[in-house]
């Protein structure tokens, strides 16, 4: 289906690079700090779920994860939330999928992200009110 | 109330109908101009039955049209069709963009300093 990959080598050790996406308090230092309301509740275990959701933009994500293989591999679904409820289309919920992979560089860490589109749905995918969504969160910016 | 989803199915297709290097070269090609089916087969060098049942995922994803023109029948670009696809390519890599600089940032280990030590 439709991917896309982007590759960040970033100034921390893995074991650092992991734990900003699976420790709510250092992943509000980061996802979006220009929405101060912005709650993160993360169960970081395979099939806990994860909320990041603003009030004020009324707009959040969220999802289960799929895999955890700390620090280098971890999967997880991903739904937008719109006024507190996941987008559907037809009824059904638009689910894509992320991998986050980290490799090891010593003093440095490479961060893989792909963020594959609904392959659930015919009509469906994560291109769904992308713009709408990325008006509304770049709004705040 | 801004709903933050459209109901827009055009990219899944556009996606699957070029998921396949045959259909990307019919695209590029018709992407200089119209042509007919056997001016295709010429110029990419493929047989007429293979020319027509890639035509045939372009027709349905609305990528391409036909028009017939006296006996002949001619395969015409829709300009745009691709829009949707670049669209989510786009924003998807737009907001990823941001958020893996806001992370870069966030992550970053002070250099060591080894004066405590």
């Amino acid at each position: 289906m439709n991917t896309i990959t982007m590759t960040r080598t970033v100034q921390a050790r893995l074991e650092r690079a992991y734990a900003a996406w699976t420790d709510a308090e250092l992943l509000a230092t980061w996802w979006w700090p220009h929405l101060p309301d912005t709650s993160y509740q993360v169960d970081a275990r395979v099939g806990g779920n994860y909320t990041i959701y603003s009030a004020t933009a009324s707009i959040g994500v969220q999802g289960e994860f799929l895999v955890m293989d700390p620090p280098t591999l971890l999967r997880f679904t991903w739904v937008w939330l719109t006024d507190g409820q996941a987008a559907v289309v037809e009824g059904t919920p638009v689910v894509d999928r992320v991998e986050v992979s980290f490799a090891d560089l010593g003093e440095q860490t490479e961060v893989t992200v792909r963020h594959t589109s609904s392959e659930d749905l015919v009509n469906g995918g994560a291109q769904q009110g992308w713009n709408d969504c990325l008006d509304r969160l770049t709004r705040f910016t | 109330m801004v709903k933050c989803l459209v109901q827009d199915g055009s990219v899944d297709l556009a996606a699957a109908a070029i998921a396949s290097a045959p259909r990307r070269r019919l695209v590029e090609r018709l992407a200089h101009g119209p042509a007919s089916m056997s001016e295709l087969a010429d110029e990419l060098q493929v047989t007429l039955p293979a020319v027509d049942r890639h035509l045939r995922v372009l027709l349905k994803a609305g990528i391409v049209h036909k028009t017939k023109e006296g006996r002949s029948t001619v395969l015409s670009l829709n300009a745009g069709s691709l829009q949707a696809l670049a669209t989510w390519a786009m924003s998807t890599r737009l907001l990823w963009t941001g958020m893996l600089d806001r992370y870069a940032t966030a992550v970053t280990e002070a250099p060591a300093t080894h004066l405590d030590e």
